[in-house]
């Protein structure tokens, strides 16, 4: 050590230096204890590909850390950046706004070509969060409700390439083919979504329609060609809302 | 060499009421409690202030649907999402902006006040008043759940360090009036004034070498924590990572890829060996961050980083901010060299304003010296 730092580092009184160190440790491991606290994968398993739980002392220190820290100097990120999935999804919208008689009034699109790059970009994440897609796990065997109930039911993506949202018994969740349903959350925002446009645009309803497409793959240039659905837009139609 | 005889007894006398501590202790006291030439914390809130401007300054006009209660997530949606069985992806927090509730004017003067409060921040005026608004405000603007965008956990990251190390700078200082005291020292305009013989304050700051660390520690954390990340991909593995943001999904077509074909081979092994360079940079960045003779390196790969995720990836804060995490891990001695550098651009004269005054030298041909050469001049003096 120099003479100089060490003239600076004498001048800090030594409680200082405890307490700063305290903190400063303090801090560094809630920050760490998040990051490791991430999920992880999805991962090859027997069972398929499945995600990882993070490891307990991280989950612990983070269930502590989070809540009563981190959430409250907004530092709750875990730095598993999702721009670090190479085929990441994109999607765009578009919303068909309608009056009381169901007429269709004007069809908007978003990202708003008009708009700046950096307003684009934030359109295009609203759109994006619509295409949280999740699988649905069909029942196996037959299902019979206890008497005087209801069979339990649940919301599927039904079609090819024209995606609809169907209702159907959970015990006729189609078993030959993955099924998909749109997560609680992208509901959610569509609705979200509808009420803004109806309010600024002044129409009686909006019909909320994503619009996705999967990256093609490097694999092309060895041969191999894909489906050609695959180079085709996913229409996947949330229906109507009112506000 | 009088001059070093004659601090002898201090130094022992220091080393007599400093714990006893060798090894790790020792490197992490040195490490976080050197005081260190403010000039690097100004220079980082300089550029972050600007960089904050030009975030938020493009959605002038568009506050309401992307910040307000009754814009794309409005207050209904606030409201389902606290029913909702799995809670929203990421907890609600506070932001200043819900005090707004869906009022157009109240958010509108709320966003114009950020930009002025980002603005008089960037300059360095009032420096611990701003530090914190501007904390408070990047928060609270990015706190609509329903854009998360990674790049605003940088912004967050950058404003909470640099709130911290204006908060503690030169509070150690006694002599200061009130209004210092709260408002910040006044001599934070742009990159500081050089500290003197006739400056209120010491030329080092305990708590600008805290918050420059913090920042470093923390920056470094990101950077390994994204490039483990990638490696859950089989694409980063296979070296093919960057080949989909060449040919995004709405625009490309198969017959533009299928065209590259005779090229492939070619194209491939170059978007490899860039996408190995780019975990390599990521994975062993702490390696090579404080190191001075790595600055090549380090800035090397922030510009390419930039360049690609502003051209390739289309990713707009990512670059510029990566890049001033970066430049915070510069040692105040190269910032006075760019600063030096910089003051020979006309216009841009007042910078050297920050420089000690017995390094600054007007330019000219008998004074080119190199900066070693400079430092080891006014070192002598």
């Amino acid at each position: 050590m120099s003479q100089s730092q060490s003239n600076q580092l004498a001048a800090v009184p030594r409680w200082l230096v405890i307490v700063g160190s305290v903190a400063i440790a303090g801090h560094l491991v809630a920050v760490l204890a998040m990051v490791l606290a991430a999920q992880s994968g999805p991962w090859v398993t027997p069972m398929g590909p499945s995600t990882a739980l993070p490891p307990p002392f991280a989950e612990s220190i983070n269930e502590f850390a989070s809540s009563n820290y981190l959430r409250w100097i907004k530092m709750t990120n875990d730095y598993h950046f999702a721009s670090n999935h190479p085929a990441m999804s994109v999607a765009t919208l578009e919303v068909r706004l309608k009056d009381n008689d169901g007429k269709e009034l004007a069809t908007l699109k978003f990202p708003d070509a008009k708009a700046n790059f950096w307003v684009q970009h934030r359109q295009s994440l609203l759109a994006r969060a619509l295409a949280e897609d999740q699988p649905v796990q069909p029942l196996t065997g037959e299902f019979i409700p206890a008497p005087g109930r209801q069979v339990s039911s649940v919301q599927i993506w039904d079609g090819k390439q024209d995606l609809q949202l169907r209702t159907v018994p959970e015990h006729l969740i189609p078993r030959e083919r993955p099924v998909f349903r749109p997560s609680e959350w992208s509901l959610l925002l569509a609705r979200s979504y509808a009420r803004f446009l109806c309010r600024t645009q002044g129409a009686a309803s909006a019909e909320v329609i994503r619009h996705t497409r999967e990256s093609l793959s490097p694999m092309v240039w060895r041969g191999f060609n894909p489906p050609p659905e695959s180079t085709e837009d996913l229409v996947a139609n949330f229906g109507d809302f009112k506000p | 060499m009088s001059k070093n005889r004659s601090v002898q007894p201090a130094v022992k006398d220091s080393q007599e009421r400093m714990p006893r501590a060798t090894g790790l202790v020792q490197a992490w006291v040195r490490f976080w409690f050197t005081p260190a030439d403010p000039v690097g914390l100004h220079a980082v809130r300089l550029l972050t202030g600007l960089l904050f401007i030009a975030w938020l300054l493009p959605f002038a006009g568009h506050q309401d649907a992307l910040f307000g209660l009754k814009g794309w997530f409005d207050l209904g949606a606030y409201k389902e999402a606290s029913h909702l069985p799995d809670g929203p992806p990421q907890p609600f927090s506070w932001s200043v902006l819900y005090l707004c509730g869906s009022d157009p004017t109240l958010l509108a003067i709320a966003y114009w006040a950020a930009i002025g409060i980002f603005a008089l921040f960037s300059l360095g005026i009032w420096t611990r008043l701003t530090a914190v608004l501007s904390w408070v405000m990047v928060v609270s603007f990015t706190a609509n759940p329903a854009s998360p965008y990674d790049g605003d956990a940088l912004l967050a990251i950058l404003a909470f360090y640099l709130m911290i190390g204006y908060l503690l700078l030169d509070q150690r200082t006694l002599k200061q009036s009130l209004w210092a005291r709260l408002l910040g020292p006044g001599e934070t305009f742009l990159l500081g004034r050089a500290r003197g013989r006739d400056s209120l304050y010491p030329a080092t700051s305990l708590g600008a070498n805290i918050a420059l660390r913090l920042l470093q520690v923390h920056f470094a954390i990101v950077m390994v924590t994204s490039g483990l990340t990638k490696l859950q991909f089989g694409d980063w593995w296979t070296g093919a990572a960057l080949w989909y943001p060449l040919y995004p999904p709405f625009r490309a077509t198969l017959a533009q890829v299928q065209a590259q074909t005779p090229h492939a081979k070619l194209y491939m092994t170059a978007l490899s060996l860039a996408a190995y360079a780019i975990l390599a940079w990521q994975i062993v960045f702490p390696m090579f961050a404080w190191k001075p003779r790595w600055r090549p390196v380090l800035l090397g790969g922030v510009v390419l980083g930039w360049l690609g995720t502003a051209f390739i990836y289309e990713l707009p804060l990512f670059g510029p901010a990566i890049c001033i995490g970066c430049l915070s891990y510069l040692t105040a001695t190269e910032w006075h060299a760019i600063i030096r550098l910089l003051a020979r651009i006309p216009g841009l004269r007042a910078l050297s304003a920050a420089l000690p005054a017995a390094t600054w030298e007007p330019p000219g041909p008998s004074n080119r010296m190199s900066t070693p050469a400079v430092l080891a001049t006014s070192k002598s003096r």
